[in-house]
């Protein structure tokens, strides 16, 4: 009578979990049944993905409506203007491009409200490439309704219950409890007992984790929210970018196609190749001994501005503008001493210009070689006159040497300069710059053939070998180079990172420097785009070719598909 | 007899292809084989004519009476849909418009066994060799 009663609590209770449990491990043997070992991923929309060698075709069903996003396959570059025509359940039709939108196309079939899987073949026709495509959307029972009606009942609240363990768990102990308490109420003597003495345990374990109980469910609350406010918050475009790039629990990401056109992400093919050996130098930018000047004074004397003003550093001077004047110096003794020769040439001078004068009148009766050493000694007599008026007003002109940019300017107007040791302004023509590098290998330093520079801020520059001292400083052996075009922007002093290409050869993947990123532990990875929506990491073994580029030695297959822009954002998906 | 050396010859030329199961295989009538569903689908293109041959999973070819197929042919950049009959055997023909183009031509064909639902195949001409 008592087993019979407690068989029909059991079952009672049993049948009111069994909705619970059971439907959650069918759900788990159908998605993983004959799938292959690669992480699921749960969409919030139905999704159809599929490729070919020329094309990647992602389709969305959302509602009534199915959009079409179509990339390059090598690229992963959007396609536009392209005829898509997509055909299922022998309905066939042709999607019209969403405007604002990349390589987005869509349209409103009516198998989309239809559940079931629905074979789809879309045949596409871009200006230099047609393809048919095929593939499966499987369009869930539950997802109609729930976009038409919204949840409803009991079959909703089931829902929640198989995807929430914390619900789980209190439909576990809701079945416990109801279990105990049929006991406690329809046993006698010691079962009764330690079933009351349970339900007491449970009850003051209830009471102690009610704390915890709110907080899980504000929390489980909270997450209701998260999950629902963002669509409805965020403004849905024609795309419905409601989906949000995440980290699968292999550590590969799963980045929706509205996401990938956010990251612009794009990728290239690897092909293997052959590339220069190369060694990595540091060095820095000097200026060409033929494209540098200095402007010093010969005398001291004190500044003036020339007609310009004084030059600025960072302005632009040509070869042979005066920058500025120099107003001799000249001592107050020296200067009585100027005017005491002045005063006493113009006192001969008078003397000078009477007796010609005297003579010419008596010309004839006087020797003519008289008369032309008077002439003589007056015209001489002039000329020191001359030298020696302008000796206390004439200014030095300082012309610039190059035609250049100042790059340091270390006077002021009416500053006093003494002559010769003081460099007055730095010149330096920006379009003639080099790079001073140090080699400490001898066998480097003449092995190098060609190199590439960066800068800090990730400028590179191309860059040919002048030539190698033969005087070693510090140990080193200083390497000359000239910066082919150099950009604008660079300055003299600025260290730079070299990578000289030697002898030999090295054979891998060639790839863009930005698609080799760094992963939490510090390891350089590229990212591989493996499926329409699925990027990989794989970790590399790398060497730099030049500034822009690096060899990938080991750790990508050839005809992978791996991402140059875009790595880094992709890189910082949690 | 003779179908059945065939047969044989086909079984064993075909039996080493099962052991890999990605890329572009060759069918035992020459053409390109694909999975659709249960079944392996091959197609041949001769002429105008497009056939498509049905084995099951392990090769053995299927009775196709009462089946129906339909193939979207890709050939010159024009899209074009035929229909399959059944041609004896496991063999459904149909004719198509290739204009002799049979190089860089995709087909997807749509084969609905009696009683299922349809399967689809998809096939790029002209790239066996890779």
């Amino acid at each position: 009578m008592t087993t019979r009663r407690l068989l029909a609590a059991t079952a009672v209770a049993a049948s009111l979990a069994a909705p619970v449990a059971v439907p959650a491990l069918a759900h788990e043997g159908h998605a993983h049944g004959g799938e292959e070992p690669r992480p699921v991923v749960t969409t919030a929309a139905p999704t159809l993905e599929t490729s070919s060698s020329d094309f990647e075709l992602v389709a969305v069903a959302q509602g009534k409506t199915l959009l079409v996003h179509l990339d390059r396959f090598a690229t992963n570059e959007p396609v536009n203007g392209a005829t898509v025509e997509v055909s299922a359940d022998g309905e066939a039709a042709t999607a019209s491009p969403v405007s604002g939108e990349e390589g987005v196309y869509r349209l409103d079939p009516s198998w989309l409200s239809k559940p079931g899987s629905h074979e789809v073949t879309v045949s596409i026709t871009a200006a230099d490439a047609a393809d048919l495509l095929i593939g499966t959307l499987e369009i869930p029972a539950g997802a109609a309704e729930a976009q038409t009606e919204g949840a409803q009942g009991v079959s909703a609240v089931l829902g929640q219950v198989r995807n929430d363990s914390g619900l789980m768990l209190g439909a576990v102990m809701v079945f416990l409890l109801g279990v105990l308490t049929t006991v406690a109420l329809t046993q006698r003597g010691r079962t009764r007992t330690v079933a009351g003495a349970a339900l007491v345990g449970i009850g003051l374990l209830l009471a102690s984790g009610a704390a915890f109980a709110h907080g899980d469910e504000d929390h489980s609350h909270g997450d209701e929210d998260k999950g629902k406010a963002p669509a409805a918050a965020v403004p849905m475009g024609a795309t419905g970018a409601s989906e949000s790039p995440r980290r699968l629990p292999d550590g590969s990401l799963y980045v929706p196609k509205p996401s990938q056109r956010l990251l612009s992400v794009r990728t290239i093919v690897a092909k293997p190749q052959e590339a220069a050996q190369t060694v990595q130098l540091i060095g820095q930018i000097i200026a060409d001994p033929n494209g540098g000047g200095h402007v010093q004074a010969t005398q001291s004397g004190r500044i003036e501005p020339g007609d310009k003003g004084l030059p600025y550093v960072g302005q632009r001077v040509e070869a042979g503008q005066i920058l500025a004047y120099i107003a001799p110096a000249v001592t107050f003794v020296d200067r009585s001493g100027i005017q005491q020769q002045i005063a006493t040439v113009e006192q001969e001078l008078v003397i000078a210009e009477s007796r010609l004068q005297r003579l010419r009148k008596l010309e004839g009766s006087v020797p003519q070689r008289d008369i032309e050493e008077a002439e003589a000694n007056l015209n001489g007599l002039r000329k020191r006159r001359a030298a020696l008026s302008p000796a206390l007003t004439t200014k030095e002109a300082l012309r610039a040497p190059i035609s250049g940019v100042v790059t340091a300017n270390n006077i002021k107007a009416g500053q006093v300069v003494e002559g010769r040791d003081q460099v007055l302004f730095e010149i330096v023509d920006p379009s003639r710059l080099m790079v001073e590098a140090v080699a400490f290998d001898p066998r480097v330093a003449n092995a190098i053939k060609a190199a590439t520079a960066m800068t800090a801020d990730g400028t590179s520059l191309s860059l040919e070998l002048l030539g190698s001292s033969l005087a070693l400083r510090q140990q080193a052996i200083p390497l000359l180079f000239r910066i082919g075009n150099p950009p604008s922007g660079l300055g003299v002093g600025q260290p730079v990172r070299l990578v000289a290409q030697v002898q030999g050869t090295a054979y891998g993947i060639v790839l863009p420097r930005q698609s080799v990123v760094r992963n939490a532990s510090g390891q350089p990875i590229v990212w591989q785009h493996d499926t329409p929506q699925r990027f990989v990491a794989r970790p590399v073994r790398t060497q730099p070719v030049d500034g822009n580029t690096v060899l990938v030695l080991a750790g990508v297959e050839p005809e992978a598909r791996i991402v140059t822009d875009g790595a880094g954002l992709l890189n910082q998906v949690r | 007899m003779k179908f059945s050396t065939l047969l044989l010859a086909a079984a064993l030329f075909t039996a080493p292809g099962t052991a890999f199961a990605d890329g572009p295989k060759i069918g035992p009538n020459g053409g390109q084989r694909a999975d659709a569903g249960p079944y392996h689908v091959e197609v041949v293109l001769k002429g105008n004519d497009v056939v498509l041959y049905v084995t099951d999973g392990a090769d053995k070819p299927v009775d196709v009476t009462g089946a129906k197929a339909e193939a979207t042919v890709l050939a010159n950049k024009q899209t074009q849909k035929v229909a399959l009959e059944p041609a004896g055997g496991n063999a459904l023909k149909g004719q198509a418009n290739l204009g002799g183009a049979h190089d860089s031509v995709k087909v997807v064909t749509a084969l609905t066994m009696p009683g299922q639902k349809p399967v689809q195949a998809r096939f790029e001409m002209g790239h066996a060799g890779h």
